[in-house]
């Protein structure tokens, strides 16, 4: 009789032959009678075992599940968003053919518009004259100085029409000059259109006249001095100053939080001291970062206090280095790479972090979002003599402070 | 409702999630990843819960592989904050990392249908349903194991091996 196969030694060990059937029946003889078949289910009940093993050392900490109630409310939130979507798909339709219908009309205005422009223009350029737009400029100027309070009158008695020689023609005429300067100050942003203005109020700067010209046209000036009053109140600037105060009381405090971290960490709670020193490589100490980096064979320790904001830029986007970096997630990490680890200590973050295949050298992007800490870790340098196993390397950032 | 959904829920959650994380690598990860293969089935209502759970589990964890990649080909930028959960000894933690780490690679030396086969026994399938879900004939189940199981042991203990040497 041929002896049983691997295969139907792991289906009898796993309890796959159902009680009393043909097959189960058959491998129980032959185990009754062939000691090397027994020898053989030795060793498939080792390796049954031994997997097993194996795989319970990769099983999550299950420490809660979340209610059944849940799952079930988030189902019908799912059915109802669906219901929701065909119908919102519907409406949809009606509403894009109501935009398409407003965006024609639009189109149609701006078309017939641009049409008169440019026929204008034209017209204008062939010597036509443009009755409307000669009685525009005409009038521009005299409602301007009604505003004004009929300025113009003392300072420039007569003002006379514009002739027909067309716009923004040089006539040689001062009159002109100073229309086309109002009409261009209205346009012009408030600082231009305050020094223009100023010069024009000036004659009459103590008398009723022009009042209202300046009360608009020379704001900047006179809210800066107002600004400037203001600053100078004694109530604003203990206010300013309380708010300043509190600043600086609060940068110290993360200050003295960020100089009380330990420039080592304690051997007891480090396993990088715990190496022997053969898996040391030498330190590397990164000036104008926030870190001093020191790297070796092993573990890897980062004390990154607070919050902490990592990057992980792929060598096709970067190719002169890799940059690596973890997220935490709620207490647990996202690996943006393969092997990325790491964990929390009472107050520090270790990470350690499998280098790429190619990458002899890499950055840690580590920021402290309150203080935008940025530092660039280092690893080895190129030459450096690394076996493909032996890039499992570790990085240690110990917090020196920022320039 | 064809099944007692509530009470399939129960039962299979964890083993789902133990599944998932054998794919993803990230419990968080996995625990969404269950969560919303359930959801998907009760919306569904299959005839058959726990073949249907597994395969759509199977997919959504290959999905999420795919996704894994994409993200890898640009910028990622994460902002976090510390948290509360502190680990209670963090080289206990690297330690359980590092086996962790050890698993990964071994099963990373499977052959695919070999992993699914595996992941899905230690998941408590049985022998028919892993045949309904790879495909597999029942008969190949035991064989299919069989190697998976030998491979994963050999490969184990060449990174214990390798891991040995360095040290």
């Amino acid at each position: 009789m041929p002896h049983i196969s691997d295969g139907s030694l792991h289906a009898w060990i796993d309890g796959a032959f159902p009680k009393d059937s043909p097959e189960g029946q058959s491998v129980r003889k032959h185990l009754d009678t062939c000691p090397d078949c027994r020898s053989r289910l030795e060793d498939a009940r080792h390796f049954v075992a031994e997997a097993g093993e194996i795989l319970a050392a990769a099983t999550p900490d299950l420490e809660s599940m979340p209610a059944f109630e849940e799952i079930q409310a988030r189902a019908a939130e799912a059915d109802q968003e669906e219901d929701h979507g065909r119908t919102r798909s519907r409406g949809s339709l009606r509403a894009r053919w109501r935009s398409f219908e407003r965006l024609a009309w639009a189109a149609t205005v701006v078309l017939a518009l641009g049409a008169g422009w440019i026929g204008r223009t034209v017209l204008i350029d062939r010597g036509w004259s443009d009755p409307f737009h000669e009685r525009a400029l005409d009038q521009e100027p005299v409602e301007e100085m009604e505003a004004v309070g009929s300025l113009e009158d003392e300072v420039r008695p007569s003002s006379p029409p514009l002739s027909s020689e067309g716009f923004g023609a040089d006539t040689g005429d001062p009159d002109r000059a100073n229309k086309d300067e109002r009409v261009e100050n209205a346009a012009a942003p408030p600082s231009r259109r305050a020094g223009v203005s100023k010069t024009v109020a000036e004659p009459d700067a103590a008398g009723e006249l022009g009042r209202r010209e300046r009360s608009d046209a020379v704001a900047p000036d006179e809210l800066e001095l107002e600004l400037d009053a203001v600053a100078a109140s004694p109530d604003l600037k203990l206010d300013r100053e309380a708010r300043l105060e509190e600043n600086v009381a609060q940068a110290d405090t993360s200050n003295a939080r960020i100089a009380a971290q330990p420039t080592a960490i304690h051997p007891a709670q480090d396993p990088w001291h715990q190496l022997p020193d053969r898996r040391r490589s030498p330190a590397v100490e990164e000036t104008g970062t926030c870190f001093r980096v020191e790297t070796g064979w092993s573990t890897g320790v980062a004390s990154l206090p607070g919050r902490i904001e990592l990057s992980r830029i792929d060598a096709e986007t970067r190719p002169e280095d890799d940059v690596f970096g973890v997220a935490v997630l709620d207490g647990s990490l996202e690996a943006v790479l393969e092997s990325v680890w790491a964990a929390f200590g009472a107050d520090s973050l270790w990470v350690r972090f499998v280098i790429g295949p190619e990458a002899d050298v890499f950055t840690i992007r580590a920021g402290h979002a309150g203080l935008e800490w940025v530092g660039e870790a280092r690893t080895l340098s190129p030459s450096a003599p690394v076996q493909p196993r032996q890039r499992r390397g570790p990085v240690r950032l110990v917090p020196i402070g920022c320039p | 409702m064809r099944a007692d959904w509530a009470a399939v829920y129960e039962e299979m959650y964890p083993d789902l999630v133990r599944f998932l994380y054998r794919y993803v690598w990230d419990e968080d990860r996995a625990q969404d990843l269950a969560q919303e293969t359930f959801v998907r089935a009760l919306r569904t209502d299959p005839d058959d819960p726990r073949s249907w759970l597994f395969t759509v589990a199977r997919n959504l964890a290959r999905d999420e592989a795919r996704t894994a990649i994409r993200r890898r080909r640009h910028l990622t930028l994460f902002r976090t904050e510390v948290v509360d959960k502190v680990a209670a000894d963090p080289e206990d933690v690297m330690q359980r990392s590092d086996r962790e780490q050890a698993v990964r690679l071994a099963l990373d030396r499977l052959s695919d249908r070999d992993r699914e086969a595996l992941l899905l026994w230690d998941a408590g399938l049985a022998y028919d349903e892993i045949s309904a879900q790879t495909g597999l004939a029942r008969g190949a189940v035991g064989t299919t194991l069989s190697r998976a199981r030998r491979r994963l042991v050999e490969a184990h203990r060449a990174e214990e091996d390798r891991d040995a040497a360095h040290l």
